[in-house]
């Protein structure tokens, strides 16, 4: 089952690089696909006007792509097929940016073909690949398995093949030529069968062409007699019945052709390497009947190429280009020549369907038609590719920003440290910085705390925070690496500069914390690599340099330790090995070759390092993934091993605490070539969920008793006293003993509260069942009750993410003064975790892409148009319930907001959910059994529900009380499986559920709102005292320097918005009247 | 923008591209008549290239010889017949190593990317030439792995390649010949096969891939399943493979040089991709 995270990307001023080396359009001719060199694809979209703007960034590929191509029939699945240098293959859905497929081979594909033969083939049809292997594979198109490989007589390398349909002939056949210019042909119709018993197929027909380095061959479909072969140096004209020569072109000097296609009968169009492309016709010279009227062969009429038109770019010559040409005739009929450049810029000519030349013959340029880069969208949408803390260094220079170049998240607490271009280190809170960021509110980002660390002279090249994952350093040591060849190490919480470490070897490109089982004399220590290659061992409690082994000729890819002989391996990128003993500082051994490779290999548990790794963030999500969800033990082990041996600070008293995971994540990303880096917020929405459902059950009983809240405070604070004793004792192991402590407070509350005792104690038999045995739950449990704050800050900022503002005002109004939700200060990028290492995000641009407006002040965060159809699909799959939600709802209004968040988050929580269910079973559901599988289906998920959370039970038995789970229940089930079947994605229907929903709320308030708006007021008032009260205590008790800004935040708050809106209570009167 | 590494630069993919044709002309020699032939030249008095002892193995109570003439043939003697079998490779069909082939096809790919631009071609940024030196890398060193690491094949691969094919009169049905290159040296394995009958009490587990199959490995072909029941392996030095090996070095260390010297400056440019 995926795991269900939300992702928001928050991008810098920088775009990222994003050299283009394989592009694309789609069937649909509505979305342009790009494949780059740092290995991430990116989704485009082409308005009918011939307008681009980025859309999707797809995150996946550790390498550079080498091709795309279709993988289904287009009209049905819009799938995109990529291929890397390093033998990954993936399944994109370009529609909704979602990985389907992913697999790794060891071959590597320079061209894809999609071939489905409709009638004769099962399953989803083949991949026809060539590329630095013999002769072609097959490959599953859905499971991207091998199916079978072409053989032929003299087997070489393919570079370049086509697949000709043939009516006249009936046969569909695979043309190749091979690396050394011997075409091939296959047919691929009547040997279907032979390939799906797995025989052996050989080649046809096969004929040397005598050209080398062939780019393309393309067959003419509109005479069904030429074939079109470009080489680098020229390009040539085949007749396809007999493959004589018909024709030969040659470049002029110093170009190079890249390509070609067939516009129509006897018109060609040619594409060279460097951006050019020339548009000939081909003329009929009937000269070799009258030169060879008498010889004793078949009468050859030659043609001869004329020069129509030509495109051109004027600067930046010096890229390699990738083109294509579109000649689709489908609306709007148009035929696209398309270009990628290495600078990842996109240009697009709108070729004639009648190409001329100028009167006088000579010629004519056909002038662009658009050109686009990221860059371009991320400048047009400046504030939606503001950077997360650059409104920090606004303030403070003013418009000019400092470019973020390396950043690091301690999720422990919740701090986001940012090393800038200039050599400043700024930290600061995460989620309050995501806030300041993303929402509209001007007190959010005056107030942010954050501390701006002095000390490089240069870009901070990389940052390590020691403690997050070895419990071993020093919590209040943070490392930061710069160009200027300077490691320092930092107090975070003082700012204070501990020690600089001088390396004189260039920029330190990157840290790493020694494994965890590998200790130099009862030490720790860490590894930093530098430009020159080299590598220095620094020991941070003695503050000096161990080792700085410096003989490595290439860049160091693993780095592993010896723990038994104190040995250092480094792996170079050449294959080689070097053995340094760390303590004398001397070259063991050096190895290349097998005896590496197993050197290496001998010790494999230990801490390794892969010093390009394109892009971090698959590993990067797999590292957050594993302490988030999987509870592990060690991770407890380690809090309790480190209460012992550090006490001495009393700063991070709170570490155990916070250890706990945390709602909320924010993921550095860097990328490759250019520096600059960008962040993605993560929400886990089930821990969410969960930590809210235990603060709204506090949140009751404050509503109910000022006592319990006390209680609640008190006994929060008594624990934590006894956790300072403990700590204080060095005693390990009775932090059980005081959760069972804060357990019983809990339920002795509970016990007191009537009303809310019975769906407690369920939920809390249920906890216990299940986390039985760990008490990190039960201590989560408790902590719960101290992030509620920080929970409800998470969820609402998630909500104001996904709302649609700007399309209903009285809804944003709705939202913004009855449920406190903040509105978004722009449109965000929303990310989607597709695989366990796939993501994508949407780009600045997605707005103009999906919806098609371009009103560039308005905030506007619908998006698609299609959200509001779902939405009101929704409402009418839900109707049911509306009646017996107005119930709940009411008291939702009269007591308070955040009951309403809770309820509107545990819905999208629930939607979110379905949609990941198992594809398997959405297959199901096509089949004829329909109501039956989606029977089975709402059991699966019944049961995975039950197993995984008690609160959604729970949860819907408060709200819409007595609720017969069958109908209603399968209805929605079957709309939402019927949505993700047409590949909405999961975002639009999460916002049109939640428009749905606030409408829904908003009706039922209209009702009430007569009535009761001077008791609401007043109720709201009291409420976000009370709110006030309690998350001040809550912070006090939290972080200690955080207190003052949270209560002027809190404080300002509520003023603030009424100030800001005065249509709100100009509409509301209205309503009123 | 690159002064200082400009002459360096220009240059370069030319004394690169020198070094990687020389070796290539070696690589030339595709089939392996010819490369056997060839390492006979390279060998002490011109034919003591093999590896004599272990062309005579001693295996039980049957012996088994086997001779690879010098001549574009390989012997045999059976044990059961105590016959001197003698295959030579077939004239009409050529059997191309496919080590051999793919590197000579990325040192192609190589010389190619540098041999694009003219000679009168400047390049305008660092980071041009560092992407171009890393696509000539990349090809550089797969082609020295191709020559590293031999392909671990199945038996059945082996089985059903066009190397069973190539020789003059057939292999017997019994016999699998495998060729492939290991660093600088040339192997062949020879295995004898015997049918497992379908009665037969023994557990039929078919060996995965491997670039040395053991005795006692089984595999599944057209139907019948076999069981190795001896291995015999041959290797020579061939000499040029040798060159070729310490060419792709040094071309990848100058590759690296360059990449590292572009890098010391675009340290101190602050400077942008494009």
């Amino acid at each position: 089952m995926n795991v269900p995270v939300q992702a928001v990307a928050v991008w810098g001023k920088i775009a990222p690089s994003h050299s283009i080396t394989a592009i694309m359009i789609t069937d649909d001719q509505q979305t342009i696909v790009t494949g780059s060199q740092e290995g991430q694809i990116c989704l485009w979209d082409l308005s009918s006007e011939l307008k681009i703007s980025s859309k999707e960034i797809l995150f996946g590929h550790t390498a550079s792509v080498t091709c795309l191509a279709k993988a289904r029939e287009f009209e049905k699945q819009p799938y995109v097929v990529s291929a890397t240098e390093n033998g990954e293959m993936c399944v994109w859905n370009v529609a909704s940016g979602q990985c389907i497929e992913n697999a790794k081979l060891p071959y590597r594909h320079t061209a894809i073909y999609y071939y489905h033969c409709s009638f004769r083939m099962t399953g989803e049809g083949w991949l026809l690949c060539c590329g630095e292997y013999q002769d072609v594979l097959i490959i599953d198109a859905k499971t991207l398995g091998v199916l079978h490989a072409l053989s032929s007589q003299s087997s070489d390398w393919i570079n370049c093949m086509c697949i000709v349909h043939s009516a006249r002939i009936q046969e569909d056949s695979l043309v190749a030529v091979s690396i050394t210019g011997v075409l091939k042909v296959w047919e691929l119709s009547s040997s279907l069968t032979s390939i799906q018993e797995r025989q052996g197929v050989c080649e046809k027909e096969s004929k040397s062409l005598d050209c080398l380095n062939c780019q393309a061959i393309r067959f003419c479909t509109y005479t069904e007699r030429l074939l079109l072969v470009v080489s680098s140096i020229c390009w040539q004209v085949y007749d396809y019945c007999d493959f004589s020569l018909l024709c030969t072109e040659f470049s002029k000097s110093g170009q190079c052709f890249a390509g070609g296609e067939v516009l129509a009968a006897y018109r060609l169009i040619i594409w060279t390497e460097d951006g050019y492309s020339y548009i000939y016709q081909l003329l009929n010279s009937g000269l070799s009947k009258s030169i060879y009227p008498a010889d004793g062969k078949v009468l050859k009429e030659t043609v001869y190429p004329h020069l129509l038109c030509f495109t051109g770019l004027k600067e930046n010559k010096n890229f390699p280009f990738v083109m294509g040409f579109l000649n689709e005739r489908k609306e709007p009929f148009y035929k696209i020549l398309f270009s990628g450049e290495a600078s990842g810029r996109i240009t697009l000519w709108h070729v004639p369907d009648v190409p001329a030349s100028m009167f006088d013959g000579s010629p004519k340029e056909i002038p662009t038609a658009a050109i686009w880069s990221l860059q371009d969208n991320f400048d047009k949408n400046l504030s939606m590719s503001e950077g997360i803390i650059d409104h920090l260094c606004a303030s403070k220079y003013g418009i000019e920003n400092a470019v973020v170049t390396s950043s690091v998240y301690i999720p422990s607490l919740d701090k986001l440290v940012c090393g800038c271009e200039n050599g400043e280190i700024f930290v600061t809170l995460g989620l309050k910085s995501a806030r300041a960021r993303l929402l509209e509110n001007v007190s959010l980002k005056g107030n942010l705390s954050h501390k701006v660390l002095n000390g490089h002279s240069s870009r901070v090249t990389c940052l390590l925070y020691p403690h997050d994952k070895s419990v071993k350093f020093d919590p209040s040591w943070l490392l930061s690496g710069g160009q200027d060849s300077v490691v320092i190490c930092w107090n975070i919480f003082t700012g204070e500069i501990l020690h600089q470490f001088i390396l004189q070897a260039g920029p330190v490109t990157e840290l790493l914390r020694s494994p965890e089982n590998f200790k130099f004399k009862d030490h720790s220590i860490v590894c930093c690599v530098c430009n020159d290659h080299s590598v220095a061992i620094l020991h941070l409690q003695k503050r000096e340099c161990l080792l700085h082994a410096r003989k490595h000729l290439f860049p160091v890819k693993k780095i592993k330790f010896d723990p038994v002989e104190n040995l250092l391996i480094v792996g170079c990128e050449d294959d080689s090995v070097y053995v340094w003993e760390i303590e004398t500082g001397t070259l063991e051994r050096h190895e290349t070759g097998e005896i590496a490779k197993a050197i290496l290999s001998s010790i494999e548990d230990s801490e390794y390092l892969v010093a390009d790794a394109l892009l971090p963030i698959s590993q990067e999500l797999k590292r957050n993934k594993n302490p988030e969800y999987k509870s592990s033990s060690s991770y407890k082990l380690g809090t309790v091993s480190y209460n012992l041996t550090h006490t001495e600070k009393s700063s991070d008293k709170m570490m155990d605490n916070s250890l706990i995971r945390q709602p909320f994540t924010v993921l550095p990303v860097k990328t490759k070539w250019n520096s600059a880096n960008f962040h993605i917020l993560l929400f886990d929405l089930e821990k969410l969920v969960e930590l809210l459902l235990s603060s709204q059950l506090c949140g009751l009983k404050s509503s109910n008793s000022f006592h319990n809240l006390d209680t609640t405070e008190r006994a929060k604070s008594t624990t934590e006293k006894r956790a300072l004793t403990l700590k204080r004792n060095k005693t390990a192991g009775s932090i059980s003993t005081v959760d069972g402590q804060v357990d019983a407070v809990c339920a002795n509350q509970v016990s007191g509260d009537t009303n809310a005792v019975r769906s407690l104690e369920e939920s809390g038999g249920i906890k216990r069942q299940k986390k039985m045995k760990s008490s990190r739950k039960t201590r989560m449990q408790s902590s719960g009750n101290i992030d509620v704050d920080i929970a409800t800050d998470t969820a609402k900022l998630l909500l104001s993410c996904l709302l649609p503002w700007g399309v209903d005002k009285e809804i944003d109004n709705l939202c913004v003064r009855h449920l406190d939700i903040l509105r978004l200060q722009c449109p965000v990028s929303f990310g989607l975790v597709s695989n366990e290492n796939h993501v994508s995000l949407m780009l600045p641009g997605w707005k103009c892409a999906g919806c098609g407006v371009l009103e560039e002040h308005t905030l506007s965060n619908l998006f698609s148009k299609r959200v509001f159809d779902l939405s009101n699909k929704y409402l009418a799959a839900t109707e049911g319930q509306t009646e017996k939600k107005d119930g709940p709802v009411n008291n939702v209004y009269g007591a308070k907001g955040s009951e309403t968040v809770l309820f509107l988050f545990n819905r999208i929580a629930l939607i979110n959910r379905i949609i990941n269910m198992p594809s398997a079973d959405t297959s199901e559901i096509e089949s004829p059994h329909r109501s039956e599988s989606v029977h089975d289906k709402w059991r699966n998920m019944e049961a995975a529900m039950s197993s995984f959370s008690s609160f959604y039970e729970e949860l819907s038995s408060k709200t819409s009380k007595r609720h017969s789970p069958d109908f209603r229940r399968v209805s929605l089930l079957k709309l939402i499986c019927c949505w993700s079947d047409q590949s909405i994605k999961i975002i639009e229907a999460l916002q049109a559920v939640l428009l749905a929903e606030i409408q829904r709320t908003m009706k039922t308030l209209r009702k009430t709102a007569v009535y009761r708006e001077p008791l609401a007021i007043v109720e709201n008032g009291n409420v976000s005292a009370l709110k006030h009260d309690k998350s001040s205590n809550s912070a006090n008790f939290q972080d200690v320097e955080d207190v003052p800004d949270r209560c002027v935040l809190e404080e300002s708050e509520s003023p603030d918005d009424m100030k800001a809106h005065p249509w709100i209570s100009k509409v509301c009167s209205c309503k009123v009247c | 923008m690159v002064r200082p590494a400009c002459l360096l630069i220009h240059q370069m993919p030319f004394s690169l591209s020198f070094v990687l044709t020389s070796s290539l002309k070696r690589a030339e020699v595709l089939v392996v008549p010819e490369l056997l032939s060839a390492a006979c030249q390279g060998g002490v008095g011109g034919r003591t290239g093999w590896d004599w002892q272990s062309l005579c193995l001693a295996c039980g109570d049957c012996l088994l010889s086997c001779f690879v003439s010098f001549f574009k043939d390989v012997n045999l003697k059976m044990p059961r017949s105590n016959q001197l079998l003698h295959f030579a490779f077939r004239e009409d069909k050529q059997w191309k190593l496919q080590q051999i082939q793919d590197a000579r096809n990325h040192v192609n790919q190589a010389i190619y990317l540098l041999m694009k631009r003219d000679v009168s071609y400047h390049f305008k940024t660092g980071s041009e030439v560092l992407k171009l030196m890393d696509a000539v890398m990349l090809q550089l060193s797969r082609a020295r792995n191709r020559l590293t690491t031999p392909a671990t094949l199945t038996l059945p691969e082996i089985a059903s390649s066009g190397l069973t094919r190539m020789f003059a009169p057939a292999l017997p049905p019994d016999i699998l010949v495998n060729f492939y290159i290991n660093l600088n040296k040339l192997c062949l394995t020879i295995y004898q096969l015997h049918v497992l009958q379908p009665s037969t009490t023994k557990n039929f587990k078919p060996a995965g891939g491997s670039i040395l199959h053991n005795p006692g490995a089984m595999f599944e072909f057209g139907n019948q399943r076999y069981e190795v029941s001896h291995v015999h392996k041959v290797e020579c030095v061939v000499p040029w493979l040798n060159d070729a090996l310490v060419f792709f070095t040094v071309s990848l260390q100058l590759c690296q040089q360059l990449k590292d010297k572009i890098s010391v400056f675009s340290s101190y440019w602050n400077y942008k991709p494009y």
